[in-house]
Parts: C-alpha cells; sequence; structure tokens
C-alpha cells in the first residue's frame, strides 16, 4: 500500500517587536526563548488548527525589531543545540575561551548592540545566548588596567582619590 | 546603555567570569562597580579546612568549598609558607574561588591547635589589610569574627 505523504510546513509563530516590526519565525527555533515557550504552552498556541494568519503575534514589549532580528538568527544558528542542563552549566568551570567561532563573530558588534542583545536574551531567557553575551564582555574586561577599562566602556571615574587609594589597600590582600 | 546601568543580574553573571584580579581591577573603575562586585561577593561559599596528619615540618590538608549542597574537595600538603601561597594561587583559579568575596575568606577549622597554627602562618605569609577574615570552630558554635585591617593587628591578636 503507498500513502499519501502529508507535507507539513514547519510551525510558525509570530512575535512583535516594540517597535511594531512583525517576525515570523519557526516554533522549532523559538523554543529555545523559555519565555516565550512559556508563552506559547499557557496560550495553548500549538494548535495546529490555528493557521499562522490567525494567530495572535506575541509582543516582546522590551526589544526592538533590530535586535529581535538579531536574536532569531542566534536561534535559527543554535537550532540544534542539545537542551542544555541548567544544573550541569552550573557545576562548570566558568570559562570564556570556549565561545564557538560563529557566535564570537555574531557577538563582534558596537557595545550598544551588544548590551541591548544582552537585555533581549534575558528577558526572553535564552541562556545560551545571554552567557556568550556575558563571555564577550567578560573577555573585553580581562587583563585591563582600570584605565583601560573605564575607556573601553566610557565609564567615569567617580572616586575620590582618597576613596581610590583605599580600594588600593584593600585589594592588596592577594597580591605578591 | 552601558556596561554600568545593566540590570544587577547581568552585571553579576559578567563577573562571575572574571578571576580575584580582573574582579578587584574592576572594583577600582567606578563606585557603581565597586558595588556591583561587592554585591556579586555576597555569594557565600565556604572554605573547610580539615586536618587530615601533621607531620614534623608539614601538614596534609584537605580543602572541602563548599555552596550549599554544591562541594569539591582539594588536597594539598602545606610544608613551608611558600606553599600556602601556591595554595591561595591553586584556590584562586578555581571557579567557586573565583566568586568568592574579595573581602570576606570563612576558614572553618577542626582542630584547635592545628586551626591556630594555621592562622599564624597566613598571618605572616600575608598582609590582609581591609581583608575581612572570620575564623571558627567547626566543634565550636561560636564563631570568632576579626576585621584585620593591619599585619601587626593580626599579630597581637590573642587566641
Amino acid at each position: 500500500f503507498l500513502f499519501p505523504i502529508k507535507m507539513t510546513s514547519p510551525r510558525m509563530i509570530k512575535l512583535t517587536s516594540n517597535d511594531d516590526k512583525t517576525f515570523e519565525v519557526e516554533r522549532d527555533v523559538i523554543k529555545q526563548s523559555v519565555t516565550v515557550n512559556t508563552l506559547i504552552t499557557d496560550l495553548n498556541m500549538d494548535d495546529e488548527d490555528v493557521s499562522v494568519e490567525n494567530q495572535m503575534a506575541i509582543p516582546l514589549p522590551n526589544v526592538d525589531a533590530a535586535t529581535l532580528e538579531m536574536v532569531i538568527t542566534w536561534c535559527k544558528q543554535h537550532r540544534e543545540d542539545p537542551p542544555r542542563n541548567e544544573e550541569e552549566e552550573e557545576k562548570k568551570e566558568k570559562r570564556t575561551d570556549d565561545i564557538p567561532e560563529w557566535d564570537k563573530t555574531f557577538l563582534d558588534v558596537e557595545q550598544s548592540v551588544l548590551f541591548a542583545l544582552i537585555l533581549a536574551a534575558n528577558y526572553m531567557d535564552i541562556k545560551g545566548l545571554l552567557d556568550n553575551c556575558c563571555k564577550t564582555v567578560a573577555n573585553m574586561i580581562k587583563g585591563k588596567t582600570p584605565d583601560e577599562i573605564r575607556k573601553h566602556f566610557n565609564i567615569k571615574n567617580d572616586f575620590t582619590p582618597e576613596e581610590e587609594e583605599q580600594i588600593r589597600k584593600e585589594n592588596a590582600w592577594c597580591e605578591d | 546603555m552601558k556596561l554600568e546601568t545593566l540590570p544587577s543580574e547581568i552585571t553579576h553573571s559578567i563577573l562571575s567570569y572574571l578571576d580575584l584580579h580582573d574582579r578587584k581591577i574592576v572594583r577600582q573603575c567606578s563606585k557603581t562597580l565597586e558595588e556591583a562586585v561587592q554585591q556579586s561577593d555576597l555569594t557565600v561559599y565556604r572554605i573547610d579546612l580539615i586536618f587530615d596528619e601533621m607531620y614534623e615540618n608539614s601538614l596534609e590538608v584537605s580543602i572541602l568549598l563548599s555552596k550549599g549542597d554544591d562541594e569539591e574537595a582539594i588536597s594539598i600538603n602545606i610544608n613551608n609558607h611558600e606553599s600556602i601561597k601556591s595554595w591561595l594561587a591553586e584556590l584562586s583559579q578555581r571557579w567557586f574561588f573565583r566568586r568568592l568575596s574579595t573581602r570576606l575568606l570563612a576558614i572553618i577549622c577542626n582542630d584547635e591547635p592545628v586551626y591556630e597554627s594555621i592562622v599564624q602562618n597566613v598571618a605572616n605569609q600575608f598582609d590582609f589589610r581591609g581583608f575581612y577574615l572570620e575564623f571558627c570552630s567547626r566543634n565550636q558554635q561560636s564563631v570568632l569574627n576579626f576585621a584585620l585591617r593591619t599585619k601587626k593587628e593580626i599579630d597581637t591578636i590573642n587566641f
């Protein structure tokens, strides 16, 4: 017997940014966002009878279109990643030299863009993206002097000379 | 959005990837970052020193580092003051120690005489200015707290 093969297109989800741009993204891709995933489940949006045209768009009031586009790009790239075990992740050594090459290039952006991405990853609860963003910022800090860090991140030194000296003294305890 | 204005949980996450040295550098950048480092330092890890054997010139020590139910043990043979320095250096490479306070170190010993000896060893080796050191005995409920400001103060503490 030959049965007709039912060709199903991937289930799509609509997301709306805070500047009213709507994106259609595969359900399988956006499942990496715990926030979106929970909403989809809670709102019974996995109902196959509802076409994407009739589907309600999920509003993301804390994410602008440009950032959301980047988040979706990241999620597409990582759609095949194995599910994270947060307990295992917590036990892992905290290292910053294990950012995948693709992510390194992807996150090589202006600071304002990187910070927007961090906020979006935090809001949308995408742990993998958030971790790699935080590691990228940590790498920007590592090995720099206080002056270099201030310059790099445009930070104003608001310590008085006395306060600065006090901190230097407090920091002296484990220096050689 | 700037580094200093990121929500605290994100700043703490970034700081968790830095070792003690870099965290101390970040502290010096601005008041906001100093506060962020100190807040993230508040994750309390306990360092348990278990003195297994004491030989003539050396001390076998197991160090149990724990946070809640998570713990990891490392062993070290302390036979001179230099090895205490190496011990601290080794600890500082470990991720859980990276998140340990830059100000608070809790040393819990299970043996009173050895506890006194290690305090003296550590005091002789390091300058703990501004470093808040907490010693207590595992068998004692009471915790002895000392705010150690100068090496001289450590030397004059009567145990």
